[in-house]
């Protein structure tokens, strides 16, 4: 690469040269003196005065000179010289300044001799007599008609000798500048193609052309786009102050020299340092501390006594067994416990009843209800596509039902991940077994469907890395990570493995119904009828791709196939049971997509694992997409994050606060660990527990640690007002399922039976698109069945949701809010449902015709799960007098003014704080 | 820049429930302490604030550009012709000229022509992704690619509201736009900085309309406090406890407020005339912007009007024709100027920023030379600003002879939304929350304020 070099004095030679030229003015003597080579005279010339446009890369409009040849050819204006004929050629004109429109070059005049030494060419016939490259240097002599030799470019030159002051200059002003305004972007993966890094890479240029022309801001687009009056302004968030400006021209002017020693860019491979990070290495089994003290319960309370030690915390007394039951049951199962169950605690005073307790809510149905709930709020679980027409999935129940039944049936994680992450590839004993391995794979199906292909499988890589690893992975889409180290290439070797496996499509814009769901009877395809169908279904789908590809407005036949297509699914025969699921395509290594953006691809990125996890690229012998060779090496116990996110997880299911309090990301800007010593403790424990969550669940239940009650301590608060290290038992607000549970299951009113698909409309009727989305509003399939069952539409929360803190339904969720706002106060003072609950409490207890003193005990034990105090009992009796007394007086209560004043002190008990916390 | 009436009012109020037994006087303290730990309540700008709260009035579907704020003489002259590979499309409508400026402004909208001395419009707005959904998660969010906290919740999360008894950012839609409620959705921010979405007709926010007796609800306020209050005796005056204690006095006060606000029926007639409504009037976007008003004047800190949703017959996505827009403009029209003429003679312009936007512009040509209506067009479009220290009168940029491309001084979304901020007292740069690990903020990592179009 050959370059124009000069200083600053060339410029003024430039302007020196003022007088207008005319093709009839006599040239100077010089210039006729001399053979006018194309190689000798005329490519010195073009090198000094055409860089950076027209030379050395550019090619502004259409215009290349960088070689005879190229000149010849012209550009977008046509030929450039016209042979014998300097006045006729544009190349002539135009730095003659003698044509309107064109002046080259456009910044000013070029000097006289130069000019002559162009007309002169032209007018003997425009020539090559050397080579059609120019590949030496120009003569000194020659360069010397507008520079001084020194200062001209030679081949392939390094940086040019750099003065200290120029080193000095460049350290100060100009690397520190390039790296805050351009670095976010202008390294790896390069935006715009535009490396600026290296002296190297500068000089390379991006996909605009060169940027810098050494010697020469004035034709430098660098200089154009930081001063901000082009098409092209950087950086983008303003332009920046002047005398930056001023330095980054000078450092031009100067040759744009370049320290030798200059520090590499960050690349793509992982360094030793790097890999320093806590999280990144593979946890030993810590020693437990020795220690001796009779609050020990077992081997996590050493931990957190340890520590409580260590900053110098006491921790408080035991919770009372009323607390204590209370906070198990919603711990476990999410709901409250029952009068009953709570009697039969506290009526058991056996050794280990406590134990026994634990395992009756382990065993129980609600516990997978609740921790399959947890685990879908990570996986960002719905029942529709987030797609522009938020097409409804009829199937994705069936995930959400294998979730939970997995957590019930306390499913190995190690197993749980693979199932999920590669299900259809596992071996499997049965038929029903295969079936549940491949529902499972549902996790990766149900990636939100916005932005097209690249924007699903970017969706999986991204909640890949949050959900399993605690790795904020997605920040690696667009460059490499800034944090962490996960190089781009990373992320795209992953992005490989998903864009190597066949992702089922729940309806769009130009196909409004199901194509790729996987089917129970993979023989189904061999089917006459299938053949059949398919056959009369792929005319109709051609013809909507062909209109929908013409220009302007479809309306009026779109309509018109849909119309076709709805009425051959009115006719569709049963082809069975079918998942939305994926299976393994055809396997390819994805490339880079420079910025993010999937058309600007870049190198490819062999399919593999993150690097700083110990993974690499796929063993050689992979034959599919590598999905189960992911799912073995998440899966695998010498993973360094998955044991530890998930027991992370665990642990902030029952303390509130996980041991790292950011359980998606045990990255760099993630919380520190407040106890690493317990967290590898309880990951060590998980494994060799054969991946038994629920053995891990009983461990951290029966410690001491768990037990303590929510009481505060000014002198603990003043250390740790968080209560990072557990010296207390951290209150919480009850969160939106347990809130709409516990109401149902405090009124009666909670619908046991098992889940069914949701009433979505049968596919035969579907005609969704952007303008004509499946449920603008959020679709009421409400039941009374637990709130885990509901309905989930991705791109509309439910009112209820937002009003409670509900999970974020296009991201993985890792801890939901607990807001206290007055919209929520208002809807337990005038929403229908907690009303509706108060009622149906109200009729059950009214009607066994007890005293209402009796009444009003049932109430407390039922929602409060204890008796009320003397003061209560006659507040709540003198409430339910003075209620029922107005109700008469309003005369318009249904069924008695009595029973209507239940109702009301039952709401009442509803919306109070000691309902909403747990202790 | 709190008014200081209201928090007077509210002690009153306060004292007022208390001796209505709705509150129990030993509650008072605690009560008026923990107002420090409402998340919602009113914050210092960083810096001295030109504007208080901003009216966001969103065209839903594209508005073009070119029928609209952006004359183009030779696409008129040029109808028909082919330029690159398109066929070009005259507008319908003609043009006037309005103001002192003498800017020009389509038939379709002579009302808000005449508030042109007032108006800064901006013809060199662009954005990135010609398509509804993101763009609208772009002029929301300020990211085409994800979801984010949209521009009302990032003003919510800043400043706070000004009104103890209205959210501090609510939404007037009769419909959802085509990205749903990720329009005004709090997504990683706290979820009451989410915009609370009024449906024109029904009832305004979610169960404030008082359901029994009004007697019978204070016993029962009554006895919720009774069984609150000895809660958190036992519960060492716990703060979170008190804050939910709270949430029902400062719901009283919503229940109570809210109807009056939504409820234009004591208004003037001169007031009435101006947006063109009539006493009884219950929807519409003449009384979404006078309710607009009514929730600006009353403290609320970001309204967002949204006009039109995801029908494309009744939205501004004029697909089909581009004369569609014809009856939306004419509904428009007047109670747009209407607000803003009416917040002038209420001294409310001053600090109140109103805004015009849509999600894009429409494209002046067509593959098509039949085609009558205009497809999406990012690349250039027209947007306006009113009120909150933004230069009345002013146009800043312009677009190609035609209206294709940006011709000067480009605003990016980013730099609209910087530029707004700015005038809110908040700086983008700074205004960040933490989430997954890094500082998000509305603009992303780019925006600029331009300064040319603020005084």
């Amino acid at each position: 690469m050959t370059f124009a070099m000069r200083s600053r004095f060339t410029r003024s030679v430039h302007f020196a040269a003022g007088a207008v030229a005319l093709w009839t003015v006599a040239l100077p003597s010089r210039a006729q003196d001399t053979p006018s080579t194309y190689e000798e005279r005329v490519r010195p010339v073009l090198l000094r005065n055409c860089s950076g446009c027209h030379v050395s890369g550019g090619h502004a409009g259409g215009l290349k000179m960088d070689t005879y040849a190229e000149i010849r050819k012209g550009g977008g204006r046509g030929p450039t010289v016209v042979p014998g004929d300097p006045a006729a050629s544009l190349l002539s004109k135009a730095i003659h300044y003698g044509d309107d429109v064109l002046k080259m070059p456009p910044r000013g005049k070029i000097a006289d001799a130069d000019i002559a030494v162009i007309d002169k060419w032209i007018a003997e016939g425009a020539v090559a007599t050397g080579p059609a490259t120019v590949t030496s240097a120009p003569k000194a002599e020659e360069a010397a008609v507008a520079a001084p030799a020194a200062e001209v470019a030679a081949k392939m030159e390094p940086a040019p000798q750099s003065t200290a002051d120029q080193e000095k200059f460049f350290e100060t002003r100009i690397r520190p500048l390039f790296a805050k305004n351009c670095y976010a972007c202008h390294t790896s993966p390069p935006s715009a193609g535009l490396r600026l890094d290296s002296r190297e890479a500068v000089m390379k240029g991006g996909k605009d052309g060169a940027v810098v022309v050494p010697g020469h801001p004035e034709s430098s687009l660098l200089v154009t786009v930081l001063k901000y009056n082009g098409k092209i302004q950087m950086p983008p968030r303003g332009p920046l102050e002047n005398d930056d400006v001023a330095a980054v021209e000078q450092w031009i002017r100067d040759g744009a020299p370049w320290p030798k020693n200059a520090p590499v860019s960050p690349t793509s491979r992982v360094t030793p340092e790097q890999r320093g990070f806590w999280s990144f290495h593979a946890p030993s089994r810590p020693v437990v501390p020795d220690l001796k003290s009779a609050w020990v319960s077992n081997d996590i309370d050493r931990f957190v006594l340890a520590k409580l030690q260590e900053k110098h915390l006491k921790p408080v007394a035991d919770a009372d067994k009323r607390t204590l039951i209370r906070r198990v049951t919603y711990d476990l199962t999410g709901l409250p416990p029952t009068p009953a169950e709570i009697k039969d605690f506290l009526d058991d005073s056996s050794a280990g009843q406590y134990e026994k307790m634990i395992d009756r809510l382990l065993a129980s149905k609600a516990y997978g209800e609740r921790w399959g709930r947890k685990w879908l709020d990570v996986v960002r679980y719905a029942d529709t596509d987030g797609g522009s027409g938020d097409f409804p999935i009829p199937q994705a129940y069936k995930y959400r039902d294998y979730v939970i039944r997995s957590f019930n049936e306390d499913k190995p994680y190690d197993r749980f991940i693979r199932e999920q992450l590669a299900g259809d590839l596992l071996p499997s004993k049965s038929e029903p077994e295969r079936w549940q391995n491949i529902v499972a794979t549902g996790y990766l199906a149900s990636a939100v469907r916005a932005d097209g292909k690249p924007g699903y499988l970017s969706d999986t890589v991204d909640n890949l890395g949050s959900a399993f690893l605690g790795v904020t992975v997605g920040c690696a889409r667009c460059h490499d990570h800034k944090f962490d180290p996960v190089p781009t290439n990373d992320y795209y070797a992953l992005y490989g493995i998903f864009a190597s496996t066949r992702f089922p499509d729940s309806g769009v814009d130009g196909a409004r119904y199901q194509r790729g769901f996987v089917f129970r009877d993979p023989e189904v395809v061999n089917r006459e009828e299938y053949k059949t169908f398919q056959a009369q279904l792929k005319p109709i789908q051609r013809a909507t791709e062909a209109v929908m590809g013409l220009p302007g407005t479809y309306d009026d036949l779109v309509p018109q196939l849909q119309a076709r297509r709805m009425h051959l699914y009115e006719h569709k025969p049963d082809f069975g049971e079918t998942a939305y699921a994926v299976v393994d395509d055809t396997p390819q290594d994805a490339r880079v997509h420079r910025y993010g953006d999937p058309r600007e691809l870049g190198d490819e990125a062999p399919r593999g694992f993150l690097q700083v996890l110990g993974g690499g690229p796929l063993p050689a012998d992979t034959k599919g997409s590598g999905r189960l060779e992911l799912a073995n090496w998440i899966a695998s116990k010498d993973n360094p994050l998955t044991a530890r996110v998930i027991v992370n997880r665990i642990w902030q299911g029952h303390f509130a606060r996980g041991i790292v309090s950011t359980p998606n990301d045990f990255g760099s800007r993630g919380a520190a660990p407040s106890n690493q010593a317990l967290l590898d403790y309880l990951a060590w424990k998980l494994v060799d527990g054969g991946w038994s969550i629920k053995s891990l669940h009983k461990e951290i239940l029966l410690s001491h640690a768990y037990r303590l009650s929510s009481a505060g301590s000014a002198a603990n608060e003043d250390v740790d007002p968080e209560n990072a290290f557990i010296w207390r038992h951290s209150r919480v607000r009850l969160d939106s399922e347990q809130i709409r549970d516990s109401l149902l299951a405090d009124s009666q009113l909670l619908d046991r039976t098992p889940a069914k698909a949701h009433p979505f409309p049968p596919e035969s009727v579907w005609n969704y698109e952007q303008q004509n989305m499946f449920s603008p509003n959020h679709a009421d399939y409400e039941t009374d069945r637990r709130t885990v069952y509901q309905m989930v539409q991705r791109t509309v929360r439910s009112q209820y949701f937002t009003l409670f803190d509900g999970p974020n339904i296009n991201m993985s969720t890792d801890q939901r809010g607990a807001s206290l706002t007055p919209l929520q106060a208002l809807y337990f003072m005038n929403a229908p449902f907690p009303r509706r609950c108060a009622t149906n409490l109200a009729s059950i207890l009214t009607s066994k015709e007890a005293p209402e003193k009796d009444m009003v005990q049932q109430a407390f034990l039922t929602i409060y799960g204890r008796p009320s105090s003397q003061a209560e009992m006659d507040r709540s009796l003198g409430f339910l007098h003075s209620a029922a007394d107005s109700y008469a007086t309003h005369g318009a209560a249904e069924p008695s003014p009595k029973q209507k004043a239940f109702e009301d002190f039952l709401k009442a008990l509803f919306a109070s704080n000691e309902f909403m916390f747990i202790e | 820049m709190l008014n200081p009436n209201i928090g007077t009012s509210r002690r009153t109020v306060i004292r007022s429930l208390a001796s209505a037994s709705m509150l129990l006087p030993g509650l008072l303290h605690e009560l008026m302490a923990s107002e420090a730990s409402d998340p919602l309540a009113p914050k210092s700008p960083m810096f001295p604030a030109k504007a208080k709260r901003v009216i966001f009035l969103y065209m839903s579907g594209g508005v073009s550009q070119v029928d609209t704020f952006d004359p183009k003489p030779k696409l008129t002259a040029d109808h028909h012709k082919r330029y690159k590979k398109d066929f070009l499309h005259a507008s319908p409508w003609g043009f006037k000229k309005y103001g002192q400026a003498g800017t020009e402004v389509t038939d379709l909208f002579p009302h808000i022509g005449s508030m042109m001395d007032d108006i800064c419009l901006i013809r060199s707005m662009h954005n990135d992704i010609p398509n509804h959904e993101q763009a609208i998660m772009q002029v929301h969010g300020g990211s085409a690619v994800q979801p984010r906290p949209s521009i009302g919740s990032w003003v919510s999360y800043g400043l706070g509201t000004m009104s103890k008894d209205l959210p501090s950012y609510v939404v007037l839609a009769p419909e959802v736009p085509y990205a749903g409620g990720a329009a005004w959705d709090s997504n990683f921010l706290p979820a009451f900085h989410q915009g609370v979405r009024v449906i024109p007709g029904q009832e305004a926010i979610p169960n404030m309309t008082r359901a029994g007796y009004a007697d019978i609800q204070n016993m029962d306020l009554g006895l919720i406090n009774f069984f609150n209050k000895r809660h958190l005796e036992q519960h060492d005056a716990d703060r979170t406890l008190a804050t939910r204690i709270k949430t029902f006095e400062t719901a009283y006060g919503m229940q109570r407020e809210a109807p009056e606000v939504f409820d234009i029926s004591k208004e003037s007639d001169a007031t009435l005339n101006m947006y063109g409504v009539d006493r009884n009037t219950k929807k519409g976007i003449g009384w979404m912007c006078l309710v607009a008003r009514r929730l600006a004047e009353r403290g609320v800190r970001f309204v967002e009007v949204i006009d039109g949703g995801y029908d494309k017959y009744t939205n501004w996505d004029a697909h089909l024709n581009i004369r569609m827009h014809e009856p939306l403009a004419r509904k428009s029209d007047l109670p747009v100027a209407g607000l803003i003429k009416d917040l002038k003679s209420r001294g409310m312009l001053e600090d109140t920023v109103v805004v015009w936007t849509s999600e894009f512009g429409r494209k002046p040509g067509d593959g098509s030379p039949d085609e009558e209506g205009r497809t999406h067009w990012s690349t250039a479009y027209s947007s306006w600003v009113a009120g909150g220290g933004f230069k009345g009168g002013m146009v800043y940029g312009s677009t190609d002879e035609y209206g294709y491309t940006v011709a000067s001084n480009p605003v990016h979304i980013h730099d609209f939304q910087a530029t707004l901020l700015n005038q809110m007292g908040l700086d983008h740069t700074k205004l960040t929350f933490r989430h997954t690990g890094r500082d998000f903020r509305l603009t992303d990592v780019s925006g600029r304020v331009i300064k040319e179009l603020v005084s």
